[in-house]
């Protein structure tokens, strides 16, 4: 009876053995769910909470390549209709030749196919700026220098958060408009001494200030939401943190702790041993003669 | 004035009793240790003294003693540890068995995991986002289909591991039932055994251990009581008698040397095959039908968003049919009911159309008012309730209320229907206020247990609509799985709509697949079911609709509680720890228990060599001083016989 009952606890010192040494090499407190079921249940929701914050990370930088490019195109627009400008300035000073003026009309022309390849901007086999349309492109330039403009200003809007969408492009149709480029053509048939639907260089000059006003405004928009991107981004990034924070706490082992109840328990497991040899083996036998 | 050789007697006497307490002694040694033995003890008692007392008795002082003899060889057993240690030992054969099975359970659902379900649809939902972001990416869309499949078929993989463990169950049952009954006649031998011994006023102890041990095996398995009788004949007061082995507050297993092996065992409480079919009929069953909840409402929702957006579907779902055959009593006793009854029915089959349900109506009309022997009225199939209802306001003549009816037969010639599960779930309802006519009172041909049997083979659940005090149709609603309900209450439509709902959607899980045309063809194609095919390439709405069906609030089992995909499946794997966990827990202190009743039992009944090493020590002095006796009585004798009458020699 005594060597049973000593069996008996021996195995149950190998049991609890068993357990911290599952605990050491798997790095978690919980096998299975029915050893801590409130455990194993905010677990699998701590989880799907990391999964989801690294999605939304993920789909930032789709932000991010948006609205750079959107920018550095708004950019180049800005430079090249700044240069129209001055261009037009020299233009219209009545002392230029026609040939120069011819000359000048002919850069005015490739500054306006600029702008239209730059509407037509591709980014990662997308175009940036046609709306929800992105396998299109906006300006048909097949038939330069004469342009067919086909612009579609709906939001591409990307999801950032549970119910949170932030709209990636800008309105194409507020800068590359029909308007945009009759004044550029304008100027360019004006300089080529061609009807310019009777508008002076000073009435092109505006309207050329008022498109460069435009592309201002819609850069300070994209600023704006650019900023609401960054924030988005930072609040993310100590989302994650904290998110993966709490699912350790509450799964991980505490290196420190296994090991040193690892110790502990072999220590007892030799007590134990040790006693049961010397209790179970002395009987009367031994003694009688 | 005693005999010469009294005293030679009283010496030969004790040798051999001391002898034979030797031989026990020794008995006890040699099985030290062998399992349940239970250590012997000789009883000494003293032989009748002489002279017995009576009107010619010698005048001699006193009454002499004449020596001992070895009254009896019992086992040292106490039976009250033995009835403890059934008791724990029964608990611990359930909640062991019932942990294992939990266990086996948490392993296949392997939550929380990286490729547990949680984490299949997690990635599935990515998929989409990342669609979201870049909508007319060929990878994009490949990845949405793939993932797409994972889910279904990690649904299909665990619903098909829960399905087969549950085979595996059947099988463990039927073992533990062909294993009760070998036990069961193995005692039965050892009773007749014991019956042909103890009459002759012995002690068969190795019999009795034997028994003990085998009903000791019995215990852990079911649930049992143990009753002696006597075996007759000159049978010691000490014997135990043939043991008498029944279940728990029911039928007899054992009695004298038979053994009652064809029991209904589906009776028993408690032990393990009460956790086997506990397991088998509750625990498996429940996690297979939220998988289907699960799976069927993601599927159905998925679906519904597509074909909003006017796409095809995304998974494949079959198209939701059922197959109601309704057996009304017809008699002249419904009239106050009937009309509570076509509401209930008309409302019913509105409820089916509204949720999409293509359903098909049979109606079997029965009643006889009491005179047994007439056929039902089958009528024909329709998928008008309207035809249904009319035919029920036909009304026989007039008659005394509540009297029994053929119910049996009719629910027999409803099953005649033959009808075919592929056509949709098959549902009887049986509405009736009076208790049908069985085979025992021999005014029908069938019995309760048959038809339940045959309802069984085919697959088919009885509902049972009938008046509250109507226990003769209760077994027939509870063994099919289906719902016993009041036939005044307004609103049991809604419960037949929920039972059909629910039959609708169960093994879906095992079969959810994605619709067809195959993704893998061109993504372009102008045929696929891709979510994010739109006008307008970029428009990612129908996507984010998708995306909201991960977080929109459903009522995922019927229960009338909304909750979204991941509180569902967390709630369901939740309950699962917490069943684990607590038969974890009963599973050691049962241990624990059981082990402590057997060190006590062992500190009564095994052998401790000490105490043999002492008994030998005792027994062998007496031994040597009897013998010692006897050499002295040899002197006497001798002197009288050698010594005396010698004068002068």
């Amino acid at each position: 009876m005594l060597a049973t009952s000593n069996l008996n606890s021996i195995s149950k010192s190998y049991d609890r053995f068993g357990t911290l040494q599952e605990q050491l090499t798997s790095g978690k407190k919980i096998d299975r769910p029915s050893d801590d079921p409130v455990a194993a249940t905010k677990g699998m929701f701590y989880r799907s909470n990391v999964e989801e914050v690294g999605q939304y990370k993920r789909n930032l930088s789709e932000l991010y390549v948006w609205m750079e490019n959107s920018e550095t195109g708004l950019d180049q627009t800005n430079s090249a209709l700044q240069r129209v400008r001055e261009l037009v300035i020299h233009g219209k000073n009545g002392t230029n030749s026609p040939s120069d003026q011819k000359a000048v009309a002919a850069e005015i022309g490739q500054l306006k196919e600029a702008v239209a390849a730059l509407a037509n901007t591709k980014v990662a086999g997308k175009y940036i700026f046609n709306g929800t349309y992105i396998d299109q492109p906006p300006i048909g330039m097949t038939e330069a220098p004469k342009l067919t403009l086909d612009f579609h200003s709906d939001s591409y809007e990307i999801p950032v958060s549970d119910g949170v969408k932030i709209k990636a492009n800008i309105d194409p149709t507020n800068i590359f408009n029909e308007g945009l480029f009759g004044t550029l053509e304008n100027i360019e048939n004006k300089l080529n001494g061609e009807d310019s639907e009777g508008k002076s260089f000073d009435d092109l000059l505006n309207e050329l200030d008022q498109h460069l006003e435009a592309i201002s405004n819609e850069r300070a928009e994209l600023g704006a939401r650019y900023n609401r991107l960054e924030m988005v981004d930072s609040r993310l990034s100590h989302q994650e943190i904290v998110a993966n924070k709490i699912l350790s706490s509450n799964e991980d082992i505490d290196f420190e702790k296994i090991i040193v109840d690892l110790k502990t328990q072999e220590s007892v497991h030799r007590a134990a041993l040790s006693m049961g040899a010397r209790i179970i083996q002395p009987t009367l036998m031994d003694f009688l003669r | 004035m005693s005999s010469t050789f009294f005293g030679l007697e009283t010496a030969r006497r004790g040798m051999v009793s001391q002898q034979g307490a030797l031989y026990v002694t020794g008995q006890n040694i040699a099985n030290a240790n062998t399992p349940g033995y239970s250590r012997q003890r000789v009883n000494l008692v003293q032989t009748t003294p002489f002279p017995a007392p009576g009107w010619n008795r010698p005048e001699i002082p006193g009454q002499l003693g004449t020596g001992v003899e070895a009254g009896s060889i019992q086992r040292i057993r106490d039976s009250f540890l033995d009835v403890q240690y059934r008791g724990e030992n029964n608990k611990l054969g359930y909640w062991k068995t019932l942990d294992e099975n939990y266990k086996k359970l948490e392993e296949i659902m392997n939550e929380p995991s990286e490729t547990g379900l949680a984490n299949t649809i997690d990635k599935f939902w990515q998929s989409l986002q990342d669609l979201a972001a870049n909508p007319k990416s060929d990878g994009a869309r490949a990845v949405v289909s793939q993932r797409g499949m994972a889910v279904a078929e990690t649904f299909s993989y665990l619903a098909n591991s829960l399905n087969s463990i549950k085979s595996d169950l059947e099988t463990e049952i039927s073992v533990t039932k062909s294993q009760i009954d070998s036990i069961a006649e193995q005692i039965a031998n050892v009773n007749k055994q014991i019956g042909d011994v103890e009459p002759h006023g012995y002690l068969p102890n190795d019999l009795y251990d034997e028994r003990d041990r085998l009903i000791d095996e019995l215990s852990s398995l079911i649930n049992i009581n143990v009753e002696y009788e006597d075996s007759g004949g000159n049978a010691s007061k000490m014997a135990e008698g043939q043991a008498v082995i029944s279940l728990a507050g029911g039928p007899v297993l054992v009695s004298g040397d038979t053994a009652f092996t064809d029991m209904d065992l589906n009776q028993v409480s408690i032990g393990k095959l009460q956790a086997l079919i506990h397991a088998h009929d509750d625990v498996y069953p429940q996690m297979i039908a939220d998988l289907d909840n699960l799976a069927y409402t993601i599927a159905t929702q998925f679906n519904k968003v597509q074909s909003d957006a006017g796409l095809p579907p995304f998974f494949d779902v079959p198209e939701p049919k059922a197959q109601v055959v309704f057996i009304v009593d017809n008699t002249s006793s419904m009239g106050d009911e009937l009309e509570n009854v076509t509401d209930n029915l008309e409302e019913l089959a509105g409820k089916l159309t509204g949720d999409g349900i293509e359903s098909t109506f049979g109606l079997v009309t029965f009643g006889q008012d009491g005179e047994p022997g007439g056929s039902p009225n089958k009528n024909p199939l329709t998928t008008d309730i309207n035809d249904i209802l009319s035919k029920l306001n036909t009304v026989l003549k007039e008659d005394e209320k509540n009297l029994a009816e053929p119910g049996l037969e009719a629910i027999m010639e409803a099953i005649n229907y033959n009808l075919d599960s592929s056509d949709g779930v098959k549902e009887f309802v049986l509405i009736t206020d009076a208790p049908v006519y069985v085979e025992d009172d021999e005014q029908s041909e069938y019995s309760i247990s048959e038809v339940i049997d045959a309802l069984a083979e085919h697959g088919i659940k009885l509902h049972v609509i009938s008046k509250s005090d109507n226990g003769q149709l209760r077994p027939l609603a509870n063994q099919t799985d289906g719902k016993f309900l009041n036939i005044d209450s307004e609103t049991f439509d809604d419960d037949l709509y929920n039972s059909i709902k629910l039959d609708i959607r169960k093994g879906y899980a095992d079969q959810m697949e994605i619709g067809q045309p195959d993704f893998e063809s061109d993504p372009s194609d102008e045929t696929s079911n891709n979510p994010s095919d739109e006008l307008g390439d970029g428009n990612t709405t129908n996507i984010l609709n998708l995306l909201d069906v991960f977080d929109g609030k459903f009522d995922y089992d019927l229960s009338g509680d909304v909750s979204d995909f991941r509180s569902y499946y967390q709630s369901v794997i939740g309950k699962m720890a917490v069943d684990s966990q607590q038969s974890g827990r009963l599973s050691g202190n049962s241990d624990m228990l059981r082990q402590a009743v057997e060190e006590r039992r062992m500190e009564v009944s095994s052998v401790s060599l000490d105490e043999e090493m002492t008994n030998l020590i005792q027994f062998q002095h007496a031994y040597t001083a009897a013998a010692r006796m006897i050499t002295v009585q040899d002197q006497l004798l001798d002197k009288i016989i050698n010594g005396m009458g010698t004068v002068g020699r």
